[in-house]
């Protein structure tokens, strides 16, 4: 009886055991199905993104389709890029691996390091000697045509600057280098050359308490940084020694910059923008994007999750400053994003400063240097974006072309 | 054997639930960091308002401020070769007669394009190929293909924002269709000098003649041909409120269409350039 007993207790046991693992391994299949069905569902449901606002670039739409394109295999890989781009919570997978990385000892990301004191640092990029030759040699042409004062003043960045916060074993350009090439293809010319990395790199021992050269999570100097370097810049272009003086204000305590975003990392402290306020008092008239307006500063862009956009509302094609100061000489600038917070310190030394990016610039290069005789041309670029830049020698080269068949 | 297959199965779920547990969390911290506090604190407070005053400064006063401060025209200007109006006038008439219209050289479009400058062009298709044609640059031509002068309403606000002396609109064969005479097309032009004039009643407003099609457009295309009522409309009440018609019929030849009968060449285009500098007197 007793054996009977147990055996059939022994049994209940069995089969209730075996109940329980079918139940869990039921739980586990249905967990799975519910992820992989439920992620697919989620990413149907929600709406495509055009911009990525973390990542400050514009994600992948959906691929056009046709049997040409399906056949060669370009639908596959736009629609991988696509897949990827769209994924619900892309942003939150980045920083995961991004933080699985930093836990594995991996300090770089998308080529940014995530350095010392909180300090995210680009590094530059590989350079194609090709392209640097063509912006150099239409640099060296278009200005072979000018009358006017030619100055380029290259900015290094912040892995010139700060090196000492740069991770260990940090391998990159030597950006130092890359600008002694440029210097040497400008020399033999009348154009004048400035690099600031001397002069930045003394600037960095004067800093207060919390004031950096160059923002800690994007690829920007700081206004800071941008004034601390403007003496050398008006000796450049050849400007006297009496200026304004500027008084800095806070304009944003929440700036978490493009570094963060390349690099998927968490965000940590935000940065800090600053504008500089002349202490007298400027008129100058901005026409940019087909208005006209009587600030350099935009308070959408301000008021955007990129604060930096605050000067000139971000980049645009052409913008045009007319000033009181009506008895002074005019300025043609080619510039890239870092010459839009030094912009408003040369507001007092020109009658007329028009701001080309040729990224953007759409219209008639030989229109506007027919409509204006300029007294100096600028360019001012950041050496990483110099050394990268294709658009520059599109834009002077369109100039001379048209000027040739004149 | 059987209690480590017992351990085993105890382990598993509870571990299971553990490790999900943990993986939740590596995603949801990153996920909840991903989204930056965006809260500005009082330090800013001061930087902010200033920004702020300063996209509130008025424009127009600080334009009038910067003409004070010289009295010239704010570009470069140039000596004008056309100080006779009447003979200058009778160049253009010739080169149209004879159709051997000068090619205007890039320096001279430029030289044109800074006499222009206090300039804003607005129209249809017909002010388009002002831009089309390089003879302007899309910060003083404003159009919209196909439009009416009614809708138009962007375009000219786009205008008035660039804080021009004059603007001139440039419209055509559109309005035929829509408007059910040449007195309703004046009036809705009227309308739009209105809305102008309420916001910048300094503004000087200019009508260009409404052209007609070309007679062979004309032939089969009975719809097309009223367009000499309109400009008669146009025209009369231009007189009546004081706002400028500038007569541009006589430059009308059928070699200066295009194929479709209704927009001009580029030959058309240069002159009527030169005659609006000519007929501003800038």
């Amino acid at each position: 009886m007793d054996t009977k007993r147990r055996e059939l207790i022994r049994k209940r046991k069995i089969k209730r055991m075996k109940r329980q693992v079918r139940t869990y391994y039921r739980i586990q299949a249905g967990l799975l199905a519910a992820i992989l069905f439920g992620g697919f569902v989620l990413n149907l449901a929600i709406r495509d993104r055009e911009i990525s606002v973390t990542e400050k670039r514009e994600l992948a739409a959906w691929p056009s389709v046709s049997v040409n394109r399906i056949l060669s295999g370009k639908f596959g890989n736009d629609f991988e890029t696509y897949a990827s781009d769209q994924m619900a919570f892309r942003e939150a997978f980045v920083c995961l691996k991004s933080d699985i990385d930093g836990l594995l000892g991996k300090k770089d990301s998308q080529g940014v390091y995530k350095g010392k004191n909180g300090f995210y640092i680009e590094a530059m990029e590989p350079v194609d000697t090709e392209k640097l030759g063509n912006t150099l040699e239409s640099i060296r042409r278009f200005s072979g045509t000018l009358t006017s004062n030619v100055t380029v003043v290259l900015v290094p960045g912040a892995v010139s600057v700060y090196k000492e916060k740069l991770p260990a074993f940090a391998v990159t350009e030597d950006q130092g280098s890359w600008s002694n090439y440029i210097a040497q293809g400008l020399q033999d010319t009348n154009i004048r050359y400035l690099d600031l990395t001397e002069t930045l790199l003394a600037q960095k021992e004067g800093l207060e308490k919390g004031e950096t050269l160059y923002y800690r999570t994007d690829h920007h100097w700081t206004t800071r940084g941008a004034y601390s370097c403007l003496d050398q810049v008006r000796a450049a272009l050849q400007l006297g020694t009496e200026r304004q003086e500027y008084t800095p204000l806070l304009v944003s305590e929440s700036f978490y910059g493009s570094l963060i975003s390349k690099g998927g990392f968490s965000a940590g402290k935000p940065d800090r923008v600053e504008i500089y306020v002349p202490r007298q008092q400027e008129n100058y008239l901005v026409t940019a994007g087909g208005e006209k307006t009587a600030s350099l500063y935009s308070e959408e862009g301000l008021a955007s999750t990129d604060p930096y956009t605050v000067f000139l509302g971000g980049n645009q094609g052409h913008v045009r400053i007319e000033t009181e100061h009506t008895d002074k000489g005019r300025l043609l600038v080619f510039k890239d994003s870092y010459f839009n917070c030094f912009l408003p310190f040369l507001i007092g030394d020109y009658s007329v400063i028009d701001v080309v990016d040729p990224r953007y610039y759409a219209e008639e290069l030989q229109t506007l240097m027919l409509q204006n005789s300029y007294d100096s041309v600028l360019y001012f670029y950041s050496l990483n974006n110099f050394t990268q830049d294709t658009s520059l020698s599109l834009v002077l080269d369109a100039a001379e072309e048209r000027e040739v068949t004149e | 054997m059987r209690r480590g297959k017992k351990l085993n199965r105890r382990n598993q779920s509870i571990l299971t639930p553990v490790f999900v547990g943990v993986a939740c969390l590596l995603f949801l911290i990153p996920a909840c960091q991903s989204r930056r506090s965006l809260y500005e604190g009082e330090n800013s407070a001061r930087g902010r308002a200033y920004v702020e005053a300063e996209g509130q400064r008025d424009p127009m006063e600080v334009l009038n401020l910067l003409q004070s401060a010289q009295p010239q025209p704010m570009q470069n200007g140039t000596e004008d070769p056309y100080a006779d109006f009447e003979q200058n006038w009778s160049l253009l008439k010739e080169e149209i007669n004879t159709l051997t219209i000068r090619q205007l050289t890039q320096e001279e479009i430029a030289q044109y394009g800074q006499r222009l400058s206090g300039v804003q062009f607005v129209g249809d298709s017909l002010a388009q190929a002002i831009y089309d044609y390089g003879l302007a640059d899309g910060d003083h031509v404003w159009f919209r293909r196909g439009a009416v002068i009614n809708d138009l309403g962007e375009e000219t606000q786009n205008a008035i924002n660039m804080l021009p002396e004059r603007i001139v609109f440039f419209v055509g064969a559109n309005a035929l269709n829509y408007y059910p005479s040449g007195q309703a097309f004046a009036e809705a032009c009227l309308n739009q000098c209105r809305n102008i004039l309420s916001q910048r009643p300094d503004l000087r407003l200019y009508f260009c003649s409404m052209l007609p099609v070309s007679d062979e457009l004309a032939a089969y295309r009975e719809d097309l041909t009223t367009a000499g009522e309109y400009d008669q409309a146009l025209r009369e009440m231009c007189a009546a409120n004081g706002i400028e018609y500038i007569d541009i019929n006589w430059m009308v030849r059928q070699e200066l269409y295009i194929e479709d009968g209704i927009h001009f060449n580029r030959d058309f285009y240069q002159i009527w350039l030169r005659y609006m500098v000519l007929y501003m007197g800038l």
